[in-house]
Formats: C-alpha cells, structure tokens, sequence
C-alpha cells in the first residue's frame, strides 16, 4: 500500500515526466501548473460519491458566481447561484455532479494548455514584415494585454474572465472585445447546427435503420451507397451542388445570407449530409445486430407486430450505437463549419476558429477552445445521460 | 403419468429448408410426431440436428428470408399452420402455442420492465386492459416461485438471478394458458440445483394444467426424469422414437446406443476415459445423402446401409426407428 501501489506509482512517475518534459519545453513554473492541475482533474475520480456532491456544487457555485455578476449584478448572481445549486444539491445524480468536478479544473487547464500552444507555435499576432521597434511593441503589448510569457498570460486572461466577465481586446479586430465577436457569432452557428443536427438524425436513422432491417436487399444497397457518397464527398461540392439546383435553377431557396428560415436550410443540409451518412452506417449495424438478439426472436414468439417487435424491443438497442456518436458528432455541427459557413456567407463561429488560430489572435483562440470545450463536454454528459436513460443496466452506475 | 388424451399437435413429414449463399440446407427432413394433451415429449440428439428448427417451424419463427418449411403439414388442435399469414399465426404465438429459450440473460429485453414485457402479452391475446394484465402477470410471477412478486415485477431482467429469470420466461409462457409449451433447452443455462427446481416446476405446470410439453435438450438426464416420450433427431431426421423408460432400457439404434453409452456414470472408474462418439455429424448443405446418414459414425455399419435412407418403421408399442441392423444385434 501506500506509495509503493504500483498505480500510485506509476501515477507519479507520469506526473515527473510531463513536469521534466514541460520544464525542457516551456519552463518549469507552466510543468508544475500543469502537474498540479491533472492531478486536480485525475482526483475527481477517487473521490467517493457520498463527496463529489460537495465539490460538484462548490464548482458550480464558483462558475455561476463569476458569470451570473456581469450579467445580473451581486445580488441577482447570489439569487441564481443559491438556487441552482441547491437544485443540482438535491436533484442531480453523483455521475453529473461528477462531471461538474471534472469539467471545471478541466476547462481551466484546458485555457492553460492552449495559452502554452500559441505562445509556442511560430509567430506572433505582433509579427509583421516590417521591423518595429522593441519599445512600440512592448507598448502594443500591454495595450492588449498579452504577457510575455504563457504563464503571465493565462493569469491576466483568468484575472479579466473572474473580475470583468470579459476574454480581453481581440488583438486582430481593432477595437473589438472577444466577447463582441464571439458572442453573437454563437447563437447563429448553435441554431444552424441545431438544425443540421435535427436532419442529421432523422435522415440517418430513417436510412439506417430501413437498411437494417433488411441487410442485403435494395434498400439496403441504396441508402449505404448514399452514405458513402455523404461521406466521401467534401461539404463544399455538396453545398455548391445544393446551390446550383435548389438556388440557381429552381430559385426555391436563396443563395447565401442570414436572417430569414430559408437561408437555413440548404446550410443545414449540407453541414448534416456527412453526419447523417455516417448516423446511417452505425444505426444499420445496430439494427442488424440487435434483430438477432434472442430477445427479438422471444417477442416474436409472443405472437407481436413486427411493427410492435421493432418499435418497442429492438429500436433502443439499434440506436444506441447512434447515441455514443451523438456527443462528438453536436459538438462538431454546433459549433459551425468555416467551409459551410463560407460558402453560405453565414455570421458564424467558424470564421473566428479559423481566423484567430490563422492570425495569432490570442484571446479570440482561447475564446473559441472554450466554447468548443463547452459543448463538447456538455453533449458528452448529454449522451451519457441518454445512455442511462436508454439502457436500464447503465442506470445503476449513475 | 402419461395423460395421453386426445391429440394436441400432429406434425406431418415436415420439411424446412434455408437457402444460404452456399446452397441450400435441408435442416429437418421428413420430421412426424405427434404431441398429446398434458404429454411431455422429449426431443434430444447433438447441436445442429434440428431440434430447434422442427419447433420454430411449428410456430412459423424461422429466420427470414432465408428459412422456410417445403413440405409437410403442421396441425394444431385440427387446425393448418403451416401456409397461415403472418397473421394468423400471431394469434396462435404466446397464445395457444408458447415458446421458452435456452438462455433466458438474453431471451428477456434488457431495455424493458418485467411488468411491460408480460403485461403487453396478456393484453395482447387476451385483450385485458393495463391493470388487469398486469394483475394477471404477477399472479403468475407468484406461481413460478417468485417472492414479492408485486414488487418485483417493477424491476428489469438484469435485477433477476438467472433461474429467476427463466421463472419469470415462464410466466411468461403461461400468460394465456397456452394448449402446447415448447421449451426449448430451458435449462441449459442453468447451475444444477436451479435446472432441479426449473424442471420441477414445469411438472407440476403440466399436472395443473394439462398442458402439452415439447422439451428440447441434450441432456438426457433431463429426458429420463421429465418426458413420457422420446424423439431422438439425428441431421435432420428423427432416427428414433419410444416410450421413455423403454429408449433408456432398449435402445434400437445404434446412435441412441452411443448416446447413452456417452453420458457419464458414477459408477464408472475414475481414470477411464470417457465414451464419445467418433466423428462428426455430416455437413447438411452436403446433401442430399443416398444412404444412411449415421453410418460413417456407426459401429455396425455394413453394406446396406449405404444401398438407401432407411424407412423410419413402426416397432410396436409406440417405437420406431430407422435402421436396417436387426433389433436382435443392438442387444
């Protein structure tokens, strides 16, 4: 026991590792932050469930705190935070309380590791081809905040989000915070996605599962040849073909632009068709799988419906697979595609990813790791709950 | 205690066939037996000899599109199966004819509650609304064995223990008071004492009842304490047929002779090695056979056993078997 548990070994042994590798790298001050912040993050783990509920809501507590004063003012905040946190208190099972611990010190870090990877990549967003001189960029520097090293960074850029609810100046943008930028970006990327999300779905189950059920057949054929076709075709040949025959030839639907449901939906499609293709795909292997099962053959043998087989005993066992791809598959619509969002000329977040990682914009890339992060996560515990909800012997371990 | 009363099911030269990428396989062949009411009829032979088809043949379960019966005639109470749609047969299903499978972990939804998975039955046949469909499965939970059977019933399969489970497929089974149970290997699964108790059970639900029992296992132990009567399947083929305690006492064909020379007895010496059958079933999709189909496996083989398929010929007392080795040299 002890020190000697070869995990707890081992555990350490790869903390000295990526402390020794970060000090080789960047210094030893970001190695230790790093250390100590995985190990934050890795500890949330072990602790025991009749605890996480505590940490869990003190996590919560410290977050709705720091956004609910800039949007509501103290005392609004208090009022919000005392009451969501008693509800996630008395309501929320230890899994999510879990993943509040978890994700909290995760998104931090996850601030922190990116910090560390700008300032690393080559460049800078001061660089240019002509030759400034030290003192003006040093003067550019502090004007935006952006430390001389990622530590010193990352301590302003926590320091501006806990006091100002703010993610500092854009660099790039003149005269524009990365709040401005981002934030009305992010309603429109969220109700493009959602909506893609929504196609996504149902064209990929309503393929898949038809495939499915009849494996070998001509339906079958045709809607996994549609799926290799979604798949292998770059969105931007989709979208431009979408244009060409909704837009220019039928005039059905407008070209580009935002504003109206119309602009929505040859967007939408376009950013679902992959999605869908690859939905189809996982929703036919399961279905196929799960019309073996013994427990199909049983309700055969009650005398059932196939209609009342498929529906009620074999579909939440076909979908399943669909539902672990779910996660990662909304985070990716959500958060925007530059290449849809191009071609569309939509006001989306996919601009500001590209661009920011492209031009150096420091505190707009942290912004949208943190949006990205948040999603991602999010639709994770999402996932995992319909998972529960989905398979009763999953529930228990809530 | 052999209730042979008036005839339950009478199953006609069955024939079921798959057709596979690779041909196609005759899986039962020339299959007739009769199952009486509150009779338990016993069907043994190795894994993939057709036990299983013959039954999901009777009720028209087989995998589609690839299996289907091609000849013979199924008759239940009087009445045609086989060629009945989909949905007549529906009718028929979990209602006068229900089915329990080998390995009730998996035979039972792991997505539903017991109560929806035997309430929609009950509704279903007997067209109860939900209250009394659930009242009428927890009175069965009660009868198989199951302690607070009203609570219990809330719970999903993965909270039962697995002979629990196979009480509660029962249940199942026995929600509609089917005429005919078949049970398919419903014990194989299980430890020992639990397979005891099962077995029990389904006893003393024929007694009550007066159901017929068709029992598919390997184990012939089972066989000699449950049936009345004994098919002994063979690929595709039934080879035998008796009367229970007459099959064990005086089997008249050389596979049910090696059969029962392959289960262990304890009064056996420990360090001998045990008796099993040389070779393997043939291959059904290598068919068909012009002889015999036992014979390369057959200590008694001789030249004609390979001149023809020997007829399936009546005994006398109930017993048939298909062989052309006289009855005098199996002794």
């Amino acid at each position: 026991m002890g020190l000697l548990n070869p995990r707890i070994l081992g555990l350490l042994v790869l903390a000295a590792v990526i402390f020794v590798a970060m000090t080789l790298w960047v210094g030893p001050l970001e190695g230790l932050v790093l250390v100590v912040g995985l190990v934050l993050i890795g500890a949330t783990a072990y602790i025991p469930n009749r605890w996480i509920r505590v940490a869990g809501c003190i996590y919560l507590t410290l977050v709705l705190l720091v956004l609910g004063r800039h949007t509501l003012g103290p005392a609004g905040a208090v009022i919000l935070t005392a009451a969501v946190v008693a509800l996630a208190w008395l309501f929320l099972p230890p899994r999510v309380h879990r993943r509040v611990a978890f994700m909290i010190p995760s998104l931090v870090l996850l601030i922190f590791f990116t910090t560390i990877l700008m300032y690393e990549a080559p460049g800078s967003p001061f660089a240019s081809e002509k030759v400034a001189d030290e003192e003006a960029i040093e003067q550019q520097m502090k004007k935006f905040r952006v430390a001389k090293t990622p530590l010193g960074f990352f301590g302003w850029f926590m320091q501006g989000i806990i006091e100002d609810g703010s993610m500092g100046l854009s660099v790039k943008v003149q005269g524009r915070t990365v709040n401005e930028l981002l934030l009305p970006a992010l309603p429109v990327s969220m109700s493009l996605g959602l909506l893609a999300l929504v196609f996504a779905v149902t064209i990929g189950l309503g393929l898949g599962i038809r495939a499915g059920l009849k494996p070998n057949s001509a339906a079958d054929y045709t809607s996994m040849g549609l799926a290799i076709v979604g798949i292998s075709l770059p969105n931007f040949v989709i979208g431009a073909g979408f244009l060409i025959l909704f837009a220019l030839n039928l005039g059905w639907l407008p070209v580009a632009g935002w504003g109206s449901y119309g602009n929505l939906i040859l967007p939408a499609l376009t950013l679902a068709l992959p999605y869908a293709a690859y939905i189809a795909r996982l929703a036919r292997t399961g279905t196929i799988e799960v019309m073996q099962q013994d427990f199909v053959r049983t309700a055969r043998a009650k005398g059932l419906s196939e209609r009342e087989v498929i529906l009620k005993h074999a579909l939440k066992g076909a979908i399943l697979p669909v539902v672990t791809f779910l996660g990662p598959a909304a985070a990716g619509i959500l958060t925007g595609s530059f290449v849809v969002e191009t071609l569309f000329g939509i006001p989306g977040m996919g601009q500001w990813v590209v661009n920011s990682a492209i031009n150096r914009d420091y505190s707009v890339v942290l912004g949208t790791a943190i949006i990205y992060f948040t999603i991602v996560t999010f639709f994770n515990l999402l996932v995992d709950l319909a998972y529960a909800w989905l398979d009763p012997r999953v529930r228990e371990d809530l | 205690m052999t209730a042979a009363g008036e005839n339950l099911l009478q199953v006609r030269d069955l024939q079921t066939r798959f057709v596979l990428d690779e041909g196609t396989v005759t899986a039962v062949d020339g299959v007739s037996f009769d199952v009486a009411k509150g009779e338990i009829v016993g069907i043994v032979g190795e894994s993939g000899c057709g036990k299983s088809v013959t039954n999901l043949s009777v009720l028209g379960l087989l995998p589609k599109p690839q299996g289907r019966i091609s000849k013979g005639s199924v008759l239940f109470e009087g009445r045609e199966l086989v060629g009945l749609s989909e949905n007549q047969l529906r009718q028929v299903r979990g209602n006068n004819i229900a089915m329990i499978f080998q390995d009730p972990m998996t035979s039972l939804n792991p997505y539903l509650r017991v109560e929806e998975q035997l309430a929609e039955v009950v509704q279903l046949h007997l067209g109860l609304d939900r209250k009394a469909a659930v009242a009428r499965a927890v009175e069965l939970l009660r009868r198989v064995g199951i302690p607070d059977a009203a609570a219990r019933i809330k719970s999903y399969p993965h909270e039962f223990s697995g002979g629990m489970r196979q009480r509660v497929m029962i249940a199942m089974a026995l929600l509609c008071d089917p005429e005919l149970l078949i049970a398919d290997e419903p014990t194989t699964a299980l430890d020992v004492t639990i397979q005891a108790q099962i077995l029990e059970l389904l006893k003393e639900l024929r007694a009550e009842r007066q159901m017929g029992i068709i029992l598919i296992t390997h184990d012939l132990g089972v066989v000699a304490g449950m049936c009345d009567r004994v098919l002994v399947m063979y690929a595709g083929r039934i080879v035998e047929e008796a009367p229970t305690h007459e099959l064990f006492a005086n089997p008249q064909h050389p596979y049910t002779q090696a059969l029962l020379k392959s289960v262990p007895r304890l009064d056996e010496k420990i360090h001998e090695t045990l008796f099993s059958i040389e070779g393997l079933p043939p291959r059904l999709d290598k068919g068909p056979f012009t002889g015999c189909t036992f014979a390369p496996r057959c200590p008694l083989v001789r030249e004609a056993c390979h001149a023809g398929e020997p007829a399936l010929e009546d005994t006398g007392g109930g017993r048939k078997r298909r062989c052309v080795v006289p009855v005098e040299e199996l002794a």
